[in-house]
């Protein structure tokens, strides 16, 4: 046997090897690559249209001038109102889950069920939903109710009801998890000590797990805030120079404001720097809050480790 | 106070994990303002005994239990029972020792608080007063107000004594106070032990036989959901009765 055939054996295998260990480092490091790509795009053709006035001034002259403030705007006091509906709600459910419900009943199973599939329906379904539920069936009942007729039409109080939704898998599910990591020597401790369950959720549970939350909010805005199908159903509007005064009015959206400079401009051409920018903007808006959600789990699992 | 008043009795008390038999037709009596120890190999009942008299086990879905397991002549399983008044009537100290992530101060405060918010004085009180039972008030009295999480391993179990004592219980639970503590910390803890023991009824379990034998004035032996033997401390490891706790005590198993 000469030294080059014994060289050789492995050498097969490092061709498997190398598949195997490369393929999927090739997919992670393209993956980063896309990201790159992609911003650098937006940021190369939309930087220009950057300016103060662009983030701080109304729409013009259909769309093709002026700044996309209200938009911004819509967008966030959307996406503040979602979590105030839906980040305490969820926060109750993923409770429930891990506190108070046997993890073999049938009720905390359905419920279980019931969140994972709500994460996979089609965000257009949830526009529909917010349709019928909110708009044509609480919307209308109020207005028979009060004698009014502002409610069953598209606002920004059901847009905000449809994304709180829409979001609520993220938030059961961030909370879930951080309730999770509170020691159970500490639910112990607190009982032992005479609290009731619900003192010791409310003093030393939901105190401990804070951070999830703050979390699983942020990473509901970030969704919440991307999502343009459900809102166009139930409040977003083409253009609107003034700002949204109250829950029931429409707004403008920042996603639906891409979608309309692209697909609705009267001059394509003109729109497409102010389209670049608004897409930088709203990119620049989810990646920050998701960097942030990234960085308190980081916290987290550090201070639990 | 007599010398011999019976302050937990247990009769004929029976203990199921679904249905496995964890403890089986235990019987015993725990004197007031004593220490009593429960001693044996893992698994063998101690710990579940010790859960049983504050009701801790109810905690664990499969848990069920018969017979009866009395505090001053009441039934701790009666149907009446208001848990959260007996738990506050029994203190527990457990054997991995976690302070809230709160302040000392507020660590002792949290059970006074609970129900009530009383003046701020009356808690400062009661505060002080509790780590000075559990010796450690001198430590600590210059930074009441930084997290407990800070302070070493053997602070942190004389803090979570603190924390029981504070709500002013009768009986005082020990789940292997010392298992995670350094010698000087836990000899610290078994001088607290005898001290506290004017104050309260002390039952602990304990892995280490010699900790037992310093400490108690009653040892149960326990085997396979079996108490072998109850009896004066002395005279368990000094003149056992049954082969089995000699062959305990003697280090030959376990």
């Amino acid at each position: 046997m000469n030294p080059e055939s014994v060289a050789q054996k492995p050498n097969k295998k490092n061709v498997l090897e190398f598949f195997a260990l490369g393929l999927p480092a090739f997919s992670a490091y393209a993956l980063i690559i896309l990201i790159i790509l992609l911003l650098a795009h937006f940021i190369w053709h939309g930087m220009p249209g950057m300016s103060w006035a662009f983030l701080t001034e109304s729409p013009r002259n259909n769309n093709t001038e002026g700044g996309i403030f209200p938009a911004i705007y819509g967008t966030v006091i959307l996406v503040f109102i979602m979590s105030l509906l839906g980040v305490p709600i969820g926060t109750a459910t993923a409770v429930y889950l891990s506190e108070y419900a046997k993890q073999s009943s049938v009720f905390a199973r359905a419920v279980r069920f019931g969140v994972n599939t709500l994460a996979g329906v089609p965000s257009i379904v949830f526009g529909l939903f917010g349709v019928g539920f909110f708009m044509q069936f609480i919307g209308k009942g109020i207005d028979t109710t009060l004698g009014s007729d502002i409610w069953s039409k598209p606002s920004l109080l059901w847009s905000a009801a449809t994304l709180s939704v829409l979001t609520l898998p993220v938030v059961i599910v961030s909370v879930e998890e951080a309730l999770r990591t509170v020691p159970h020597e500490l639910r112990a401790a607190s009982l032992a000590l005479g609290a009731t369950k619900w003192q010791t959720i409310w003093k030393v549970v939901l105190p401990n797990s804070l951070t999830g939350i703050l979390t699983g909010s942020i990473l509901a805005i970030g969704r919440g805030a991307g999502e343009v199908a459900p809102v166009i159903f139930v409040g977003a509007v083409y253009s609107l120079p003034e700002l949204p005064s109250s829950l029931t009015d429409q707004f403008m959206h920042m996603g639906y404001h891409i979608y309309v400079l692209a697909t609705q401009s009267p001059n394509a051409a003109e729109a497409l720097p102010l389209q670049y920018s608004s897409t930088l903007v709203l990119l620049l808006l989810a990646f920050s809050l998701n960097i942030t959600a990234g960085l308190i789990r980081m916290r987290i699992r550090k201070n639990n480790s | 106070m007599s010398k011999d008043t019976v302050k937990i009795r247990i009769r004929n008390f029976n203990v199921f994990y679904g249905e496995k038999n964890a403890l089986k037709d235990i019987s015993l009596d725990v004197q007031t303002n004593k220490v009593t120890a429960f001693i044996g190999p893992s698994g063998c009942g101690k710990s579940t005994l010790l859960r049983s008299i504050n009701r801790m086990n109810d905690l664990i879905d499969s848990f069920s239990a018969d017979g009866m397991l009395s505090i001053d002549d009441t039934n701790v399983y009666d149907q009446e029972i208001d848990v959260v008044e007996l738990r506050k009537k029994v203190g527990m100290v457990f054997q991995k020792s976690i302070p809230f992530p709160k302040s000392i101060y507020e660590n002792v405060a949290y059970g006074l608080r609970l129900n009530h918010n009383p003046p701020t004085s009356e808690v400062d009180e009661i505060v002080e007063n509790s780590l000075k039972k559990a010796a450690l008030w001198d430590e600590v009295k210059d930074r009441l107000h930084d997290s407990a999480t800070g302070l070493s391993g053997g602070q942190q179990q004389r803090l979570c004594i603190a924390r029981a004592v504070a709500v002013n219980p009768e009986i005082l639970l020990m789940d292997e106070p010392c298992s995670a503590l350094d010698p000087i910390s836990t000899a610290k803890i078994e001088e607290l032990i005898e001290e506290l023991k004017d104050t309260y009824t002390i039952v602990i379990v304990t892995h280490n036989m010699q900790q037992a034998a310093r400490v108690s004035d009653a040892t149960g032996f326990f085997y396979m959901g079996d108490l072998v033997e109850f009896d004066k401390t002395r005279t368990l490891f000094t003149s056992p009765s049954k082969k089995a706790t000699e062959d305990y005590i003697t280090g030959r198993f376990g």
